[in-house]
């Protein structure tokens, strides 16, 4: 059992989301789930969890837990901990009081429980939507508790260290993959080339709802082609007329009025949303059969 | 099924199509595509003048064209027919009658008296965009948007209505409240949605005076 000391920027439970099984895009629930599962299944991954089972999402830091029973915990992603640093899991010992720092590294991290969070899954996820107030919302002095612990592999050792290999540097981000969107066409492949060939920044205007990104070179982009509302996809790249690209994500509306001019590789997600506003980011076309 | 209309197969990464109505009057057909579940094509979902096909992994262009031309819609499920009753006390009644030169009455005898169906749901959970509003009503959005609108808002946006579900931000013009269960995520799965695309729905005046 984990008591919640301070909330920070802000923490939530995760996991992958309203989505395949449990997807109600259709009737306008958005999916939520972790924003970089990369990170939310490595911690999963380093206490012997299932990648599925629920995970914390912390975003930027200023986060304080007091861990009341002895547990494994494994942490992932882009804050700074003393306690538990990032990319390993530890035994840690009642009383023992975690602090998740802002860092340079990364926006978001994942903390893992040996056995999973226990919390009620509403939609098939247990994840928490703000904006529709689905799922659970953890507040000052929350206790969060793990599921019944299963007979641990991990008897004996008192810390577990994700492989230097997997352990992702946010720093430097390789160019996403993107594929076309279905507006593609419409916008021209003028603008397209744009969007793919800049260099663009994060914009200090992105929360899990979608990413902005900003670029010297958006002007060029610029358009007045309106569209009907159209589903969107976490990782669309949604163009409106002010030619600064909107990237949608977990918590986002489901349809969108702008064209939708391309969609980031679901893998490369984790390498965008870990960027701090003002970071460079560049894109690069995956050719596609179409 | 490709017969009797004409779309558009566009391109939307490793595991979608979205299906594009050239004529967006052949939506009943998007409305159809919804049951077209299969081993190959896992999920749909409607947007104004299209719909999303989620595939069990990539499907080339060609293939997927020839899926949608073999296969059958599977039963559909029966539209059903919503009355929802509105206490018209909208904050935004009066702006709407002045950009629309008609005085209350008219405003909500026309927003009353016409017959709706449900476009398609997106935005917030349950919302539902419905076709139908007449066209003396058609307005644009607020030029700033309300940051709150409550759940139960009866507005009209472009030549949508709609009823907000959660309390959310919003620039649709605010007509009314309604107490219609639209949204309850306390309730098992689909149970927790009032309305389906393809429903049809009217909105009653509650005739209390104020």
């Amino acid at each position: 059992m984990i008591k919640v000391n301070k909330i920070g920027a802000g923490i939530s439970y995760q996991d992958h989301g309203r989505v395949g099984e449990n997807s109600w895009l259709n009737f306008g629930v958005a999916p939520a789930g972790a924003l970089d599962l990369y990170s939310a299944h490595a911690a999963n991954t380093l206490v012997h969890n299932l990648r599925t089972d629920a995970v914390l999402e912390i975003m930027l830091g200023g986060c304080e837990l007091e861990v009341l029973q002895n547990c494994w915990l494994g942490h992932a992603g882009g804050c700074a901990s003393t306690e538990l640093p990032s990319w390993t899991a530890r035994y840690v010992a009642a009383g023992k009081v975690l602090h998740f720092n802002p860092s340079t590294k990364g926006v978001w991290s994942y903390l893992a429980i040996a056995g999973g969070w226990q919390v009620e899954k509403i939609f098939g996820s247990v994840s928490r939507q703000k904006r529709s107030d689905i799922g659970y919302q953890i507040e000052l002095n929350t206790l969060l508790t793990a599921n019944e612990l299963q007979p641990s592999a991990q008897a004996g050792i008192a810390r577990r260290i994700l492989p230097i290999s997997d352990q992702r540097d946010f720093t430097a981000p390789p160019a996403l993959r993107v594929y076309t969107g279905p507006h593609k066409k419409l916008v021209g492949e003028k603008i397209f080339r744009h969007l793919i060939e800049s260099t663009w920044a994060i914009s200090p205007r992105s929360d899990r709802t979608g990413y902005r990104i900003t670029g010297a070179t958006s002007a060029a982009l610029q358009h007045s082609i309106s569209i009907h509302s159209t589903p969107t996809l976490v990782g669309s790249i949604q163009l409106p007329p002010s030619g600064e690209p909107i990237v949608t994500l977990n918590d986002g509306p489901t349809v969108g009025g702008y064209p939708i001019i391309g969609r980031i590789h679901p893998d490369d997600l984790s390498w965008l949303i870990q960027q701090h506003a003002h970071r460079p980011i560049t894109f690069q076309l995956i050719e596609h059969d179409a | 099924m490709a017969e009797s209309f004409s779309y558009s197969l566009l391109p939307y990464g490793p595991d979608a199509w979205l299906v594009q109505l050239e004529d967006a009057a052949d939506f009943p057909e998007l409305l159809k595509m919804q049951s077209l579940h299969s081993e190959v094509i896992l999920e749909s979902v409607l947007g104004y003048d299209s719909i999303l096909l989620r595939t069990n992994g990539h499907v080339d262009k060609q293939t997927f064209a020839d899926i949608l031309n073999n296969v059958g819609a599977h039963a559909q499920i029966e539209p059903k027919h919503h009355e929802v009753h509105v206490d018209y006390h909208g904050p935004d009644l009066d702006e709407v009658c002045q950009a629309t030169g008609l005085d209350r009455e008219k405003v909500i005898s026309l927003h009353s008296e016409a017959l709706y169906t449900v476009r398609f749901l997106g935005f917030s959970p349950g919302f539902a965009y419905l076709d139908g509003l007449p066209e003396k009503l058609h307005l644009p959005r607020r030029s700033s948007p309300r940051t709150r609108m409550e759940a139960g808002a009866v507005a009209i946006g472009g030549s949508h209505a709609g009823i907000y579900t959660i309390p959310s931000p919003g620039g649709w013009n605010w007509l009314g409240h309604t107490e219609h269960p639209l949204f309850d995520p306390t309730k098992e799965e689909s149970a927790a949605f009032t309305l389906r695309s393809g429903d049809t729905l009217r909105f009653i005046p509650n005739t209390h005076k104020s």
